[in-house]
Formats: structure tokens, sequence, C-alpha cells
């Protein structure tokens, strides 16, 4: 028997259409549970319509088949077969709406950071998730780009359905982002999610320069192929098939550099658009993630690391937008209290130790690819910064020192006292709802201003740290609740003011 | 080839099933018929797929990109299944050096004229039916690769056992 036979395929098209129910079902329970934000819903309603779209694309396939050439049965069979394999595969993405249910994500946070990203891109649709493994990231491909790509495909066998309808669910930009569920209540690594939002903008660049940068390569790549393919292991290469090797090592090595390129300049320029979002948080925050890294902070870009750019590199250009933004060095007056700002200002020179060595170029310039590609990765930078610049001024979203260093005190003093840091207050009647960026960096500038010793005289592990740790969490992942509830009151009572009664 | 994120997964996907699709429609070429508009519809997006192969070998080639044609990352990725397709046919000896782009812009020349004609008549079929088929063998195999579960061994253990293996 054949695996063409008509009962094989028929019993195989009997489970596909199974397995693409069983999905149906489990978003339908899905939306029956809590959310903290529309975005899961979305994405479990557009899966609802894909498995419907994808059922009839099947039965339509399968009552095509032509059983009288085998050749055709044979193209069939694998049009059966990738398209279940679509359907396993977008039966994982079940996980990011399961992952989303409200007892699973730091709730209070979630609308107040969709609300203060949506000011930087408005058309975008984001699912905050978190993942047990261990890792901030964003899947960079719009997930309605993906889904109308892959289904496509089958406008030949469903006729009577159109596949923006069975999208609509979904806004035409919409991303998954994950934080690692382990640090779910740690307010201080949660400006990561501004890095992992500024992929999007750096994607945005890449493409824009994308055709450029193949071209300037392209004969910087020939050169080294020729190169290359005169070493001896090539000397016995037969003769005929040696164009065929050629083009195999030119396409391969113009995928590298441009995957090289790529990433690294992605990296360093969504590090950028974090840091002209949460100002100085991330850079205390990379800090602590680039100490968590076995390879240390000089590491070079390659398949091992999914080419990811020296840490020193990307602290540096970290670093930069906080002087740009002058941010630092601190505003001595804005601060009453002497251990913050010395603490603080200690925090940053640390900062600046490490980046002063340079190590890191060091590295990428000994390596010949590595050299050519970051060099162009710098001028790319400069652009690219100055472009992000506009656009963050044009939104109103740039930092001002002193705006930003006016109730920072105030708030972290709040913080000190057991109170959430949510508004400034100097009366009941004269308050104001503090910012999200300003309640993550009260947290951290107020960490960093703590003297304590890890183990105490009698080598004891210092419990109370770690509790006033635990407390600080708390209080800001409240602060940022309320402060956002205090916000819609507000905006929603004034709304309500102005509408003639 | 490597493995791929999901807007690259998204391509190849569409490839797979376009090049199953246009391999059905070949046949009834193949056997003496008449193309459908509809059959002509998805002809005409293998046109498509042929045109982003020239892109991806115009670019490794360094030549200039005519008509229309510019350099892209997809491109340059499909063209990578493209080499691998022509190894597997054994195409090689029928492509002079340096001419591989001009060997796909024979292909898609080819199916443009089938569009145009409706019937196969004086036209390779055989290298179309071949070509596409074989094709979509190349970008199953990478789809496929991803569901083998496998325990990633740190790659300093993997050298350390290659080196073991080269040197007893």
């Amino acid at each position: 028997m054949t695996i063409y036979s008509p009962k094989l395929i028929e019993e195989y098209v009997l489970e596909t259409i199974s397995r693409v129910r069983v999905i149906k079902e489990q978003c339908e329970n899905l939306l029956s549970k809590d959310f903290a934000s529309q975005a899961p819903k979305n994405l479990a309603q557009t899966h609802i319509n894909i498995c419907h779209y994808l059922e009839t694309a099947i039965k339509s396939i399968y009552k095509d088949i032509d059983w009288k050439n085998i050749k055709k049965i044979e193209s069939s069979f694998i049009l059966l077969q990738t398209t279940d394999s679509i359907i396993r595969e977008f039966g994982s993405h079940i996980r990011y709406i399961d992952g989303a249910q409200t007892q699973k994500v730091p709730w209070g946070l979630i609308s107040p950071l969709e609300k203060y990203l949506k000011r930087f891109l408005s058309d975008v649709e984001i699912l905050f998730r978190p993942q047990w493994k261990y890792n901030y990231a964003i899947i960079p491909t719009n997930l309605y780009e993906y889904y109308s790509k892959t289904l496509s495909s089958y406008e030949t066998h469903v006729k009577n359905k159109n596949l923006s309808e069975i999208l609509k669910p979904l806004k035409k930009y919409f991303y998954i982002v994950s934080f690692p569920s382990i640090e779910r209540e740690n307010i201080l690594l949660h400006c990561l999610l501004g890095h992992e939002i500024g992929h999007l903008e750096a994607k945005t660049y890449i493409s824009s320069r994308n055709k450029e940068f193949l071209k300037l390569i392209q004969d910087k790549i020939a050169d080294v192929v020729n190169q290359r393919i005169k070493k001896p292991e090539f000397k016995n290469v037969p003769e005929e098939i040696m164009p065929q090797i050629k083009q195999e090592i030119t396409q391969a090595y113009l995928k590298e550099t441009s995957e090289i390129w790529e990433r690294g300049l992605e990296e360093i320029l969504s590090d950028i658009v974090g840091s002209f979002l949460f100002g100085p948080a991330i850079l205390f925050s990379n800090l602590e993630i680039a100490l968590q890294d076995l390879n240390g902070l000089d590491i070079t870009p390659g398949k091992d690391n999914n080419y990811y750019p020296p840490w020193r590199m990307r602290l540096r250009n970290i670093y930069q937008v906080q002087r740009d933004l002058k941010l630092f060095p601190l505003q001595k007056k804005a601060f009453q209290s002497k251990p913050i700002y010395n603490n603080v200002s200690k925090g940053f020179k640390l900062v600046e130790n490490i980046i002063q060595e340079k190590s890191d170029e060091q590295m990428l310039k000994s390596n010949d690819l590595l050299k050519i590609v970051y060099e162009e990765i710098e001028n790319d930078l400069v652009n690219a910064k100055r472009l992000i610049l506009i656009k963050l001024s044009e939104l109103f979203l740039l930092l001002n020192p002193d705006s930003f260093y006016k109730n920072l005190s105030h708030l972290i003093e709040k913080i000190d006292f057991g109170v959430p840091p949510n508004p400034y207050e100097n009366s009941i009647s004269k308050r104001k709802p503090a910012a999200i960026v300003e309640i993550i960096n009260a947290a951290w500038f107020y960490k960093l201003s703590w003297k304590y010793r890890l183990f105490d005289k009698k080598n004891q592990f210092n419990e109370n740290i770690f509790s006033k740790r635990e407390r600080m969490n708390r209080l800001a992942l409240k602060a940022i609740e309320y402060a956002d509830m205090e916000k819609d009151y507000s905006d929603w009572s004034s709304e309500k003011n102005r509408k003639p009664s | 080839m490597a493995s791929f994120n999901m807007s690259e997964k998204a391509i190849i996907y569409n490839y797979i099933l376009l090049t199953s699709q246009i391999t059905i429609e070949l046949e009834d070429v193949f056997a003496g018929k008449k193309l459908t508009e509809q059959q002509c519809e998805l002809l005409k997006n293998g046109a498509i797929l042929l045109s982003k192969i020239i892109e991806g070998a115009t670019l490794v080639e360094g030549k200039e990109f005519k008509n229309g044609l510019t350099p892209s990352m997809e491109g340059l990725s499909i063209y990578g299944y493209a080499l691998s397709t022509i190894r597997e046919l054994n195409l090689i000896r029928n492509i002079k050096e340096k001419e591989f782009t001009e060997f796909f812009e024979e292909l898609h020349n080819k199916i443009q004229k089938l569009i145009e004609n409706r019937v196969g008549k004086g036209i390779d079929i055989s290298l179309l039916k071949n070509f596409f088929y074989t094709f979509g063998v190349s970008l199953r195999g990478d789809v496929q690769k991803e569901n083998y579960p496998t325990e990633k061994i740190l790659s300093f253990n993997k050298r350390k056992q290659m080196n073991d293996y080269l040197f007893t």
C-alpha cells in the first residue's frame, strides 16, 4: 500500500480537520477568560476565523484530488500536509493567548504600558505575555502580515471567503512581546519592554536601508569569495562544478553579512529607542542583564549568539542617549537627599568606566567581515538616531531633564515611607498622577540609593534588604496602576464636564 | 539551510503551497490540456517567484538589475533554494559560469510564454515541472527540519566531538 492510497489520505484529512476543530474550541474557551487588554481576545477571535478558513481549504483540496494521476495525487497530498503543518504551527500560537490571562501577567502594568507605548507607535497592537524561558523578547514579525502571507495561497481553494474579513479582529500591526515569568513582579526590569518595542522602529529603518546595504557589500563579498576559493581545500573540486560552489558561497556570505548588519543594528537601535523612552532606568536594567551574560561584555557576534552586538557597545550607546538628553550628569538641585544623588551618580560612573574601555571595538576590527559591517552600522546609527529624535520630539515624548527630575525625589521619598509613588501631592487638592517612566525611574534611583551590607556582622544573609526590595516592587507596581486609574478618571471627568448637559 | 524567522517561514509556506499547485497545473499542460484563466493566474505567481530568484542571482553575480527588479533579502534567501534545486536536478551542465541569472531569466520567459499561449507546445514543460517540484522539495526539507526534536549539543562539545572523530 503506497502513502497515496485513498484510504490513508482520507484518514489523514479527518485527523487534520479534528486538529483544526480542537484549536477553534480552545480559542472559544479562552474567549471566556479574563484578560488585562483586548489584544489576546482579538488574537483568539482571529484564530477561530482562520480555523474555519483552513477547514474549508482542506475539504476543497481533498475534493479536487485527481485520483487518476499519481503526480497530481502526490502534489495534492503535499498541499494537505503543508496545511496540516500550518495548522499545527498556528495551534502553537494559542500559548500567547493563554499566557496573557490576567492572573499570569502584572495586570496593573499592562494597560498603562500599552498606553505609553501607543503614544510612540499608534497603529500597533501588542500582546504582552510571560514565558518560562528567561528572556525579554519580541517576535518582530507582524502577525497580521504573517497570517495573511501564509493564507493567501488558499484563495484559489476558498472562493467565497475574503482574507481581510478573516483577519479583521486583528489590527494591521500586531506583535507579541514576552517577558520572563519569574520577573513578573520585578519593576526594575520591565522598562526593557521599551527596548523590545524599539525593535519595531529599528525594523522600519532597516527595511528602508536594506537594498542599499546589499548593493554596498556586493563587491566586498565578491573579493572575500575570490580569496576563499583560492585556498587549498578547493584544489580538488572538479572544474565543472566550481561555478555552482562559487554561487553557493557568495549567496551564503551575502546572507550572513546582511544578517550580522541587521541584527547588530537592530539591537543597538532598539536600545536607543528604549533609552529615549525610559531614561536612566534602561541603562541600569541593561547593565543588570549584561551581568548575566557568561560570555562577558565583548562577545563576538556570530551564529551561536544570533549575532548579538557586544554589551559594552550597547551600554555605550544607551549611556550616550542619557548624555544627549542631559539626564546625566544629575542635577544636584533636584536631589535634596545626598545618598540618592551620590549613589545614582556612582551608578552612572560605573557604566562610564565600563564603556571607556574599547576592547569591543578592537575585537570587531580584528575580523574582516565584522569590520566591514560595523563601520556601516556606525554610519547608520547617526542617521537612525536623528530620525528617532525627530519622531519623539514631534510626539512630545522626549524626556526633559528639568521636568523629569523635578518630582523624582518626591516619588522616591514616598517609596521610602512605604507609600505607592503614584502622585506628586503637596496637598490633597494639588496633586498630579505620576507617569509610568517616572515611577520606574524612582524605583531604580531608590534602590541605587541604598546603603547596605548583603551579609551582616554575624555573616547572616540580610533578609531585611530582600524584604525592602520586594516592598519596593509591590509599591511601584501598585503606583503604576493607581496613577493610570487616576489619569483615566480625570480624563473622563474633564471630558464629561466639557459636554453640554 | 539555516532555520528561519516567522517572516521567512510565511514566505516558505507560501512557496511550498504555490509550487505544489503549479506542479498540479503543469501536469494538465503536459497532458496537452489548455490552461484556464484561474490556472494562468496561478502560473503568474510562479513567474513572480522566478523574478525573486532572478533578484537573488543578479545580486550574487554582481550584475545590473533590470526590469524593475531590485536587491532584496527575500530574493537572496530564495536564491539559496534555487541553487539547491540546480544541484539536485544536475542542471549545472546547462549553465555557464556567471550565467545563472540568464538561466533563470530563460525559465521566466518559458512560463510567461505558457501564460500567453495557454498551451505547452514548443515549451520545455518537463523542465518547468521538475524545477518547481524539486524547488518545493528543498523548501519542505527546511520546514520539516524544525519538527524533529533535537537536544542541543553545546557548540564547544560539538567541536570536541568532531575533533575526536578526526583524530581517531
